[in-house]
C-alpha cells in the first residue's frame, strides 16, 4: 500500500467518523422549532452530498439544500454505514415536519434506494423504520405486523431475548397490536409490554427511568385490555393490575421529575382511567381534576 | 442570556488533548502523523481479530478478557503498521519517545508504552466524532444540555463502531472525555454560580502538568466544578459500558440510560426549600387522592389553613414565574433556560 493510499484511507476513516458524530448531534435537534428542524434536515443532506459520494439523495426522498455542495475528494461510498446513519438522521428530521400519513412513503423511498447496496443488518434496520412509520400512521396492515413479528423473531434468535434490539422490536410490535386492536391483539400487546418491563427491570432496576417508561407503557395497555375484556372478573383483575402498576410508576415519577411534570400528569390521567374501570368514580374524578388543574397551571405559568 | 456555544467550542478546542491533537496532526508532521495513524489502525485490526477469535471459541472455554502481553502487542502493531523494525512502535510510545510527535501521555514513566498507545488510539479514533458534534453544535447554536447529549451520543457511536478498542483495558471512554466533561461542568457552573469561573486546572491545555481530578481532590473538599465534572464523566462511562454490555444498543438507547441523570446534572440548581415544598406537595396530593374512607388526612381546619397559605404563596409565585422583577433587595428570580 502506497503512502497516497494510506493517506486516502486515513481521510476516509476520519470523514466517516465525523459523519457519525454529526448524525448523532443532528438527531438532538429534532425537538427544535419546525423551521430549525427543516434547516437541520437540509444541512444533513448537504453533509451527505459532500462526504458520501455521488448518489441521488433527492430520489431517496431526502430534502436537498438550496446549494448542493461539491463532493469532497475523500468522500466515502454512499452505502457505507456512517452515510446510511446520516441519511437516517436527515430523514428523521425531515419526517418530523410531515404528517404521519406522509412518512411511510418517504422511509420506503430511502430503503429502496439503499437496500441493494447495504448489508442485511442495515437493510433490516431500514425496514424497521418503514414499519414503524406505518404503525405511527395507524396503518397496521397484516404485512406490517408480519414484518414486525419477523423482526422480533430474527433479533431474538440472533441477539437473545434481552438484547436492546430485541426490546425495540418487541415494543414496536406491541404498539402495532395496540393500534390494530383485533382478536387477541390487546392481550398480545400487554404480554409483550410485560416482557419488556421484566427485561428492563432486570437490567436497570425497577425505578430506573428506562424501566419506568416500560412500566408506563404496560400501564397504558392494561386498561385498554381491561376495557375490552368480555368477563367482569377479568376486567376487574386487569384494572387492579393496571392501577397498582400506574400508582407505583406515578409515585416514582413524582419523586424523580416532580408532581407537575408532563409524565406525572399523564400518569394521573391513566390512574383515573383504571379507577373508573374499578368503579371508583369519586377517586377517578379527583385524579382527573387534579391532572387538569396541573395542566392548566402549567399552561398559565 | 446570549449564545453559549462560542464559549463551549472555544473551551473544548483549548483542552490539553485538543492542543496536543492540533500540534501532533499539524501538516508539517504529516508523515509522522500518518505513521501514527497506521499504528492505531493496526491496533484496531489486531483487537478486532482477537475479539473474533474469542467469539469463535465455545462458550465456557473463552478466556476472560484475554490480552496480548504489552511487548507482543506493540510488536504485532508494528508488523501490521508495516514498520521494518519491530521496536518502532515501542520507541514512539515510551516515556522518552523518538520522533517529532510527543506522546499524549507525556513523559511520565509510570505510563507504559502499551497504555500510552491504547490511550492515544482511543483519543485519536474518537476525535473526528467529536469534531462532527462541534460542527453541528456551532452551526445550530446548541445549548449546553444539547451539546452534552450530542457528545454522549457520539461517544456511544464511537464505542459501538469499535467495541474491541473501547473494551481494551482500561475499558471505557477516551481520556479526553474527562477534560471535555470538565469544560461542560465549568461552563455550567459559570452560568449558575456566578463567581466560580475558573476551569479546573487539569482540564485546561494552558496549564499542562496539573494533577488529574481525583488526585488533585484527594485530601481536601472538592470544588463544585470538579464534582460536577466527575459526575458527568461517570455518565460518559455508563454510556460506554452500556454499549460494551450490549453491542446491539443504539447511541440513542445508550444515551437514554443516562438521560434523566444528565438532565438533573445540567438543570438549573433547585432552591432546597422549593424542592422540599414540591416533594411535600406531591406526597400530600398523593395521600388525599388515595385516601382510605374513614381515615382523614387533614381536618377541615388544617385544610383551610393550608389552602390560605398556598393561595398566598401562589400570589407571590405568579410574578416570579412570569419573570417580573421583584422589589429592591429581593433577588428571587433565577435566570436560565435560553441558549
Amino acid at each position: 500500500m502506497s503512502a497516497d493510499d494510506d493517506g486516502k484511507r486515513h481521510e476516509q476513516v476520519r470523514t466517516a467518523a465525523m459523519m457519525r458524530g454529526a448524525a448523532e448531534a443532528l438527531a438532538v435537534l429534532r425537538h427544535r422549532p419546525p423551521a430549525e428542524v427543516r434547516q437541520a434536515s437540509e444541512y444533513a443532506t448537504g453533509l451527505l452530498c459532500r462526504n458520501a459520494g455521488q448518489s441521488d439523495w433527492a430520489a431517496a426522498g431526502l430534502p436537498m439544500p438550496v446549494r448542493v455542495p461539491e463532493t469532497a475528494e475523500n468522500a466515502i461510498p454512499a452505502a457505507r454505514e456512517p452515510a446510511v446513519h446520516l441519511a437516517e438522521a436527515a430523514m428523521d428530521l425531515h419526517c418530523a415536519g410531515l404528517r404521519p400519513a406522509q412518512r411511510p412513503a418517504r422511509w420506503a423511498k430511502l430503503e429502496e434506494s439503499l437496500a441493494g447496496q447495504v448489508p442485511a443488518t442495515t437493510r433490516a434496520r431500514l425496514r424497521g423504520r418503514v414499519d414503524t412509520a406505518h404503525v405511527d400512521a395507524d396503518d397496521v396492515t397484516p404485512e406490517v405486523v408480519s414484518s414486525l413479528v419477523a423482526a422480533l423473531e430474527r433479533n431474538q434468535a440472533a441477539y437473545g431475548p434481552n438484547a436492546y434490539l430485541t426490546g425495540t422490536a418487541r415494543r414496536s410490535l406491541a404498539t402495532a397490536y395496540r393500534r390494530r386492536r383485533t382478536g387477541t391483539d390487546l392481550a398480545s400487546a400487554t404480554a409483550l409490554a410485560a416482557d419488556d418491563t421484566r427485561a428492563q427491570a432486570a437490567r436497570y432496576g425497577p425505578e430506573h427511568p428506562v424501566t419506568l417508561d416500560a412500566r408506563s407503557r404496560l400501564a397504558l395497555y392494561l386498561p385498554a385490555q381491561a376495557e375490552s375484556a368480555p368477563a367482569e372478573r377479568e376486567r376487574r383483575d386487569l384494572a387492579t393490575q393496571a392501577l397498582s402498576e400506574i400508582t407505583t410508576v406515578r409515585a416514582a415519577q413524582d419523586k424523580q421529575r416532580g408532581v407537575a411534570s408532563p409524565d406525572s400528569v399523564a400518569s394521573h390521567r391513566r390512574e383515573a382511567r383504571a379507577l373508573l374501570l374499578l368503579g371508583e368514580v369519586g377517586k377517578a374524578r379527583a385524579s382527573m381534576d387534579f391532572a387538569r388543574r396541573l395542566e392548566s397551571a402549567a399552561r398559565e405559568a | 442570556m446570549g449564545s453559549i456555544i462560542g464559549s463551549i467550542n472555544h473551551e473544548l478546542n483549548s483542552t490539553r488533548s485538543a492542543l496536543w491533537y492540533e500540534v501532533a496532526s499539524g501538516t508539517h508532521r504529516t508523515d509522522a502523523w500518518a505513521e501514527r495513524l497506521r499504528c492505531f489502525i493496526g491496533l484496531s485490526e489486531l483487537l478486532a481479530e482477537q475479539a473474533r477469535l474469542e467469539e469463535e471459541q465455545p462458550q465456557g472455554t473463552r478466556p476472560q478478557q484475554a490480552q496480548t502481553a504489552p511487548r507482543a502487542l506493540l510488536t504485532e502493531v508494528a508488523r501490521r503498521a508495516r514498520f521494518a523494525a519491530h521496536e518502532t512502535v515501542y520507541k514512539k510510545f515510551r516515556a522518552e519517545w523518538e520522533g517529532p510527535i510527543a506522546r499524549w501521555a507525556g513523559t511520565d514513566e509510570a505510563v507504559k508504552p502499551r497504555n500510552a498507545l491504547i490511550a492515544e488510539a482511543k483519543i485519536v479514533t474518537f476525535w473526528a466524532y467529536r469534531e462532527g458534534v462541534l460542527q453541528i453544535a456551532g452551526k445550530f447554536d446548541m445549548s449546553l444540555p444539547e451539546v452534552a447529549e450530542a457528545y454522549l451520543r457520539a461517544l456511544a457511536a464511537w464505542a459501538g463502531d469499535d467495541v474491541p478498542l473501547a473494551a481494551c483495558r482500561p475499558a471505557g471512554p477516551p481520556a479526553c472525555v474527562a477534560e471535555d466533561m470538565a469544560v461542560l461542568a465549568m461552563l455550567w457552573t459559570q452560568r449558575y454560580h456566578h463567581g466560580v469561573s475558573e476551569s479546573p486546572e487539569w482540564a485546561s491545555g494552558t496549564r499542562r502538568g496539573a494533577a488529574a481530578p481525583r488526585a488533585a481532590a484527594r485530601g481536601r473538599e472538592k470544588d463544585p466544578v470538579t464534582e460536577k465534572a466527575e459526575q458527568l464523566e461517570r455518565l460518559a462511562g455508563i454510556v460506554v459500558t452500556s454499549v460494551l454490555e450490549d453491542p446491539t444498543i443504539t447511541p440513542a438507547g445508550a444515551f437514554d440510560v443516562v438521560r434523566a441523570d444528565l438532565a438533573r446534572l445540567l438543570a438549573e440548581p433547585a432552591d432546597p426549600l422549593a424542592d422540599q415544598l414540591s416533594r411535600a406537595a406531591a406526597q400530600l396530593s398523593d395521600r388525599i387522592l388515595h385516601q382510605v374512607p374513614g381515615d382523614p388526612i387533614l381536618t377541615p381546619q388544617q385544610a383551610s389553613r393550608l389552602l390560605t397559605a398556598l393561595t398566598g404563596l401562589s400570589g407571590l409565585l405568579a410574578p416570579v414565574a412570569a419573570g417580573i422583577p421583584q422589589g429592591a433587595g429581593r433577588s428571587g428570580v433565577a435566570h436560565g433556560g435560553g441558549r
